[in-house]
């Protein structure tokens, strides 16, 4: 794992913290950024890719501008037999996304046995992208 | 709200402080929305504990709009769902114990585990309070161990909640019921409780247009209290027996995560004959749930397929195929409780798990 540039920027703030049998100054805090370009992708920097311009576009113009190793293997299900979304996830890092889609038309849209050509949910039209942090919790987009 | 995280699983508040987190966020709104992500102890450290602090405020550049009074935003709402906000998350490490005056005299009593008394280790941040020397009985919790004390919430009649709510809209649930079935789609919308009249009733009916999904918006107004939501497993084209309507989902049981926060939150399935409920009945093991399993819920979606595929009565009944193999999956750690209603009005209902 290759670390471009740690920033540690140290800020310090007084304040008062009152509880009913203690008043004390607090406090040092630290701010700590991180900025890595190799993996583990943490959920900020995932979150400042500028996916949301996909939108409307087919799930492969995404990958194939996605600039960080990924793996999409499977079509996710809505109803258990409708295709529904990509899940994509990320070497060694926890944080994930999942690639949404409405009408699917470049195959049938139903599974009985929830299996799709990967390939052909790729040409599929993104409705929306989700991303998940490392606690699994859904965070916005920032861009 | 540490204490709130911590205990209750909450970790979305409004501060009416705007020093608060002042130097965090560039918003010059009275009030802003703090949420804790995470919070790590590094007593050992000589620190308090670190905080991943979320700090949202509206995003009007993008048509976000907030109707009622200034700072209010729970009025606030947006076309697009989440465009609403803008989120700057910093990781701040607070507290010097050092610069920490002795407020825990060396020896004095009954600080508990946490905090101490003479020996060197630093101040747990939630002390129980000193007896002072008075005969008195600690606090349930702050005896021998020093750790806060956990209030349960008082018992809440499951099943009798159902009741009243179902009931409640269940005229305005028929309605979205035909409406989905008529469509092909989905639909769905949130229930919610009258502040002030404790009306129960239903609102921001919608759907994605899509036979399988739908976003269910949860906005309610500053009168309103969400309780809970409800969406429609519809037809499929050409099928009109309500039991090939699949039962509630994995995907719909990790669902619930979105309003964890809310106590006995419910979200109903209406597959038209019947009506499914799930509800979080122990928020710690649905989290640990929840944390390890949500990565994989298109594979677990997919064995519920499967799972039901190989149930003997699949092909005439895939509702109750689909409902047998989503119970198996959640087996008896999930935290979650699902029930069914088994009269014809749908209001009446029974635990499955």
């Amino acid at each position: 794992m290759k670390v471009l540039l740690i920033i540690v920027a140290i800020l310090l703030q007084q304040s008062e913290l009152k509880a009913e049998n203690m008043e004390a100054s607090i406090t040092d805090f630290v701010k700590i950024n991180i900025i890595i370009d190799t993996p583990p992708y943490p959920i900020g920097h995932l979150q400042m890719l500028n996916l949301t311009q996909y939108v409307g576009q087919p799930i492969d113009s995404l990958l194939t501008h996605l600039n960080i190793p990924y793996s999409a293997t499977r079509v996710g299900s809505c109803r258990l037999q409708y295709a529904c979304y990509l899940p994509v996830f990320f070497p060694n890092t926890l944080p994930f996304m999942q690639i949404w889609v409405g009408d699917v038309i470049h195959q049938p849209h139903f599974s009985q046995n929830g299996i799709w050509d990967i390939s052909l949910f790729k040409k599929e039209i993104i409705t929306k992208i989700k991303l998940f942090d490392e606690n699994s919790e859904e965070v916005p987009l920032l861009y | 709200m540490w204490l709130n995280y911590k205990i209750f699983g909450w970790n979305r508040f409004i501060s009416t402080d705007s020093r608060l987190f002042s130097s965090e966020t560039v918003s010059s709104g009275s009030e802003r929305i703090i949420q804790f992500r995470e919070v790590e102890e590094h007593f050992v450290e000589g620190r308090l504990a670190s905080v991943y602090v979320c700090i949202s405020t509206p995003n009007f550049a993008q048509g976000c709009t907030c109707p009622g009074n200034e700072g209010d935003f729970s009025t606030c709402s947006c076309t697009i769902r989440d465009c609403c906000w803008i989120t700057n998350c910093d990781l701040l490490t607070f507290g010097d114990i050092s610069s920490f005056p002795p407020v825990f005299p060396p020896g004095g009593g009954g600080t508990g585990s946490g905090g101490s008394g003479g020996g060197g280790s630093p101040p747990s941040p939630f002390p129980c309070p000193s007896l002072q020397g008075r005969a008195a009985a600690p606090p349930p919790g702050c005896g021998s161990t020093g750790n806060p004390p956990i209030y349960p919430a008082p018992p809440i009649n499951i099943l009798a909640m159902l009741t009243e709510y179902t009931t409640a809209i269940n005229s305005a649930s028929e309605i979205m019921v035909v409406q989905a079935n008529n469509e092909h789609v989905e639909y769905g919308q949130a229930i919610v409780r009258h502040k002030t009249n404790s009306t129960i009733y239903t609102k921001n009916k919608r759907t994605d247009n899509q036979p399988n999904y739908v976003e269910i918006v949860h906005y309610v107004t500053a009168n309103e209290v969400l309780i809970g939501e409800e969406h429609v497993h519809e037809d499929f084209p050409n099928k009109t027996n309500p039991l090939d309507r699949s039962a509630p989902s994995m995907s719909d049981i990790f669902a619930l995560s979105k309003n964890r926060a809310i106590p006995n939150f419910v979200s109903f399935i209406n597959c038209g004959n019947v009506r499914y409920a799930l509800v979080i009945e122990n928020l710690a093991v649905f989290a640990q749930f929840y944390r390890n399993n949500f990565r994989q819920v298109d594979e677990l979606d997919k064995q519920q397929n499967t799972i039901a595929g190989q149930q003997p009565n699949w092909n005439s009944n895939w509702q109750l195929a689909t409902e047998i193999a989503l119970l198996q999956l959640l087996g008896a750690n999930s935290g979650v409780a699902i029930y069914k209603s088994n009269n014809t009005e749908k209001t009446n209902f029974i635990k499955l798990n």
